[in-house]
């Protein structure tokens, strides 16, 4: 019964995709059903964000997680996140062609064709909510085999965001807390602008990769063994569909609206993970190097990548068996920080306490005298 | 604002501008519903914005992600003792 | 195929040269997991396979790459038999080659 409880538990993210999809395939209000769920998302979190679970051994000290399902999951969520797109391409395409209002029965489901604008835009802002999540699956999966790691590269590819799957793994991992990773945030930059300069600097680094590796080869830089110019187009599909839909003003817009919203929402778990710590160069990374996010719900939505700390450290660790270091925490789950994120001024001055218990708890003379450098 | 971030946003704003032209010029606007126009509209576009990312990465370097711009800046050296580590 | 199903109780054992400890792994573990559970100074630094700090040579035996090594090890090093053990697990007893100091 354990067994199974710990293994359906991380199945919110994609029970609750589904029913977006089918929010959006419904159409009329239904395609805020997303939006909705977000919210509600966010509600649970925050009412829980006492409650903290340690990871779950058996008395023999084995994990209860069956890797075989877990994997499988995350394998089939790239098919959930392609139908997602496939949904809100079908009602970009009612509403450029001014399909008619109707009702119809469909396979058990009520169908309303046809889409007014507000509606449009509540479709794709669901749709990007939820394709924003992927990145718990793309961000697992880097950490993976050829085949885990091939599907993590095309979850990205649905946001435009291919490169992290390099990057993550070859540059954050190693730079984690230190300014040559763009991916960590330093004291005093908001969410909107790491946003910007994280996705960039991923991508950047992606681009040196490939570079010097197509350099020492002896091969083109444009070539299709460029593995930057490859992650570009596994986003291909994406364009095709939605330009196909929608044209080059309502089809474009909404896929760069949908790229925008997964973007920031991939970012800001970027920001808040590591948001103005230091390291100094060279020095092992530790769990005092993350924030950890680990109230109940946060931990079983986000599957587990809110243990930030166990996971820079263990990062050959299966995600349901990272568990809680006692590292930097603070103390409530990710939805409730993602809406302090968004007001900059607020957020500056709910971290002002935590960070000055990291500067005299957990940084060390040098990591000190670093944040001296930089005036804080 | 920097010279280079000026000279980027310049850049990237000519190319794609250029790109959005020449897309209207071949009336891709209208053909795009037939499959081979779409496929080919993407392409520009996924072309495109690769060269916008390439322009955005050699002009302005490693500058971008500096910590050094968010050195706080105190009206006095006893504010900047006085302050707690 | 339906391996998967069955419970994964194999045991390997892992030789290590030149220091002549041996560990003990189940089908699957990972190696530097276990040998740093086992007190093994092994050295190491990311554990996700992006540095190569933790590179040995497998003298004897398979492993079972839990990433593509080529990202980081040379071709060179692969031919010779070069792995990373924090994205490795046996797959056959193993001897390898490791400078513990």
């Amino acid at each position: 019964m354990k067994k199974l409880f710990v293994n359906m538990r991380y199945l919110i993210v994609p029970a609750m995709s589904v029913i977006t999809i089918l929010g959006l395939l419904s159409g009329g209000n239904y395609v805020w059903t997303g939006v909705i769920l977000f919210g509600l998302c966010a509600v649970i979190d925050t009412a829980t964000k006492n409650i903290h679970l340690r990871a779950d051994f058996d008395e023999n000290g084995n994990s209860y997680g069956i890797k075989f399902f877990q994997y499988g999951v995350m394998y089939l969520m790239l098919v959930v996140f392609i139908a997602l797109q496939l949904a809100l391409a079908w009602k970009i395409y009612q509403y450029v062609n001014v399909t008619p209002f109707n009702v119809v029965n469909a396979y058990g489901l009520t169908i309303q064709n046809g889409i007014t604008t507000t509606n449009l835009i509540g479709a794709v802002i669901s749709a990007g909510l939820w394709a924003g999540i992927g990145i718990i699956y793309g961000h697992e999966l880097s950490h993976n085999k050829k085949e885990g790691f091939f599907i993590s590269r095309l979850i990205m590819s649905l946001s435009g965001a291919s490169h992290f799957t390099y990057a993550h793994v070859y540059q954050h991992h190693l730079d984690l807390a230190h300014e040559d990773d763009p991916a960590t945030a330093p004291r005093g930059r908001n969410v909107y602008m790491h946003t910007w300069l994280s996705h960039a600097g991923q991508g950047k680094f992606s681009f040196e990769l490939e570079k010097s590796r197509l350099k020492r080869q002896g091969k083109s830089f444009l070539s299709l063994d460029n593995r930057w110019i490859l992650g570009y187009l596994y986003s291909l599909p994406s364009i095709i569909l939605f330009v196909w839909a929608g044209g080059l003003f309502v089809g474009l817009l909404a896929l760069l609206t949908l790229w925008l919203i997964a973007n920031f929402e991939l970012e800001a778990l970027n920001y808040m993970g590591h948001y103005g710590l230091i390291r100094e160069k060279g020095k092992p990374v530790e769990y005092r190097h993350s924030w950890d996010n680990d109230s109940v719900f946060t931990d079983w939505f986000f599957i587990a990548i809110g243990r930030q700390a166990d996971h820079h450290v263990r990062g050959e660790t299966y995600f349901w068996e990272l568990d809680d270091v006692k590292g930097p925490n603070y103390g409530i789950g990710y939805f409730s920080l993602f809406l302090i994120t968004l007001i900059p001024p607020l957020f500056r001055s709910y971290m002002k306490k935590h960070l000055d218990n990291w500067d005299s708890k957990y940084a060390t003379e040098e990591e000190r005298k670093i944040a001296k450098q930089y005036g804080y | 604002m920097r010279q280079s971030t000026f000279l980027a946003l310049l850049l990237v704003s000519l190319w794609t501008s250029l790109i959005a032209f020449a897309l209207y010029s071949f009336d891709a606007h209208l053909h795009y519903r037939e499959l081979t126009w779409a496929i080919s509209i993407g392409l520009v576009l996924i072309i495109t914005h690769m060269v916008n990312m390439t322009i955005y990465f050699k002009v302005r370097g490693n500058k971008p992600y500096s910590w050094n711009k968010y050195k706080k800046q105190f009206d006095s050296l006893k504010e900047f003792s006085e302050r707690k580590i | 195929m339906f391996n998967i199903f069955k419970k994964k109780d194999l045991k390997f054992n892992v030789k290590l040269e030149p220091s002549n400890k041996e560990i003990v792994l189940k089908a699957g573990e990972n190696l530097l997991t276990v040998a740093l559970a086992q007190g093994i100074k092994w050295p190491h630094k990311c554990r996700v396979g992006s540095c190569g700090t933790c590179k040995c040579k497998v003298l004897e035996g398979e492993v079972k790459p839990e990433i593509d090594f080529g990202n980081v090890l040379s071709p060179e090093q692969i031919k010779q038999g070069f792995v990373l053990a924090c994205k490795s697990s046996p797959k056959t007893d193993l001897k390898i080659l490791i400078d513990l100091k």
